[in-house]
């Protein structure tokens, strides 16, 4: 009497499977360090240079946002790219400008800091152009390494 | 919303002192052993970011509390690592083998070094009708009157929430994959310490009544939740619109829409912009970044980490004479972030940007009428 009910129930988390996994599977990347804000922002900005980046200011998130409640004013998106490449992209694919240039938001948590970013991998879906395939899984390797140097890091 | 906040908040204050001295006692208790050990490898990789190093939570809800480690079965957590909740945030993890669960399993046990319960295989019998009435006057004001559980993604120290500790969706697929009839019954019997679930028991209802409420939470499963199946890719990831005007002139229409809807036009900046060198940026690739502070504050409670996509950011590109205006589509956050709760909100931002390319875009034409 329970069978059809519990196979049901697995097929519809199996459905439900086939509808999220993908999207898990390196989409969304996130890493928590143990530096405290103040160190891990610049320690983010250097290990994006030193894979050859070239960095934006950063953009601050959370504005005025103490003001309605929250008490953190540590939120901020690092905004980086490479300079000729970003142009190259921009002219020949101008669609893919909503995601340029690429972008690791840092944010406090704590005494600790978290990471997220879209995983170029992501766009591979949207924009199946074979030279773009290349593109996005260095960017994808270049910010796996990013992300995982600042996770590494040890609190000074 | 305010009422919550005051009468919530200070209720769970302890619980947040409580979980800030018990971080040192967890670090202690976890021994270097463990610290070392392949589970403590694998949460790092995949647990912490939102658990937190020693299960103290973040993003993601805390593991660390014993009454919860003692209530829930080696199971409950290896089919909630496999399957995830749907629309919950917790992501599903199907390529870990399963060593690589059972070590995560044994390391989150650490944290507490409490044993596993056993509980009995038989599901539990009750009476779902009964049950659907005790459910609506005493679990469906925390967890939602569907069993859509608590809002929120967690507790965050560094941004207070209305809730510390979130109500499970007792309606996730995940969560009935995972929870046995027994583990519910068990929670519902004794409740769980350092949580603001008490024992049902205590609360007067009888075994019976908790049967009957189990039956009911387990009929959930025949329902799946409507905000979980909304979480598909979606077909496009930009949302472009060609403007019949000059570059020049669709910047102003699009400077004009967005005042118009109350919203703070916060910069304007080429495309590469502090990248490129200066003066070499391309002078057709302008972006206008622009927010409201309610829209910012919503989308921060809802996912901190919808930071990667606030404030909204509108492209206005020329190119071989054809202006062109996009966005990332916001239609993504939801299944992007697995967060449900962002469906209503990925659909706020959809209409929001909709309008604007709309208004600046739309033709004037002269009124017939006058002409």
């Amino acid at each position: 009497m329970k069978k059809p009910a519990a196979a049901a129930s697995w097929i519809g988390v199996a459905l439900l499977f086939l509808i999220s996994t993908p999207l898990w599977g390196g989409d969304l990347l996130m890493v928590r360090s143990q530096l405290p804000f103040p160190q891990a922002q610049p320690r983010l900005e250097e290990e994006i240079v030193a894979l050859g980046y070239t960095l934006s200011q950063a953009r601050r998130v959370d504005i005025d946002l103490v003001g309605v409640g929250f008490t953190s004013g540590t939120y901020r998106a690092i905004s980086y790219g490479d300079p000729e490449e970003i142009k190259m992209l921009s002219r020949r694919y101008p669609e893919l400008t909503p995601f340029l240039p690429l972008q690791i938001v840092i944010f406090a948590e704590r005494n600790e800091s978290l990471l997220v970013a879209l995983s170029p991998l992501y766009l591979k879906a949207f924009f199946p152009q074979p030279d773009l395939a290349g593109i996005f899984m260095r960017w994808n390797r270049d910010l796996q390494q990013i992300m995982e140097n600042v996770r590494d890091a040890p609190p000074e | 919303m305010r009422f919550l906040k005051r009468a919530l908040f200070p209720a769970l204050m302890p619980l947040l002192v409580l979980l800030l001295s018990a971080c040192t006692e967890i670090r202690e208790r976890v021994s270097d052993r463990d610290v070392g050990s392949e589970g403590a490898r694998l949460y790092a990789l995949h647990c912490s970011a939102c658990h937190g190093d020693f299960g103290l939570g973040g993003v993601g809800v805390p593991l660390a509390l014993p009454d919860f480690l003692d209530s829930i079965s080696n199971r409950y957590i290896e089919v909630t690592i496999r399957t995830g909740r749907p629309g919950r945030v917790m992501p599903p993890f199907p390529r870990l083998s399963d060593e690589e669960v059972r070590a995560i399993v044994e390391y989150i046990r650490s944290f507490t070094h409490g044993r596993e319960p056993e509980f009995p295989p038989e599901p539990v019998v009750g009476d779902p009708k009964r049950g659907e009435r005790l459910y609506a006057g005493f679990c469906a004001k925390c967890h939602g009157a569907s069993g859509e559980g608590g809002k929120g993604t967690g507790l965050s120290f560094s941004r207070p929430r209305d809730l510390s500790i979130l109500a499970p969706a007792l309606n996730n697929p995940g969560y009935l994959a995972a929870a046995s009839d027994q583990m519910i019954k068990h929670t519902l019997m004794e409740g769980r310490r350092g949580t603001p679930m008490r024992s049902f028991l205590a609360k007067g209802l009888s075994e019976r009544d908790i049967d009957d409420l189990v039956s009911y939470i387990r009929s959930f499963q025949h329902r799946t939740p409507a905000d979980v199946a909304m979480l598909q890719r979606p077909v496009k990831a930009v949302l472009a619109r060609r403007s019949p005007y000059s570059y020049e002139r669709t910047l102003e229409r699009v400077r004009r829409s967005i005042a118009a809807k109350g919203l703070g036009i916060l910069r304007e900046e080429f495309l590469g912009e502090g990248i490129v060198e200066p003066g070499t940026e391309n002078a057709r690739q302008r972006v206008i970044y622009f927010v409201d502070l309610v829209m910012l504050s919503d989308g921060l409670a809802l996912d901190p980490r919808m930071g990667l996509f606030l404030p909204c950011r509108i492209t206005v590109v020329e190119q071989d004479g054809v202006v062109k205006l996009m966005a990332a589509n916001p239609q993504q956050y939801a299944a992007l972030f697995n967060n449900s709760a962002l469906n209503e909100f990925g659909r706020m931002l959809f209409r929001t940007y909709l309008s604007i390319f709309e208004e600046a875009t739309l033709r004037h034409e002269k009124a017939r009428c006058c002409s």
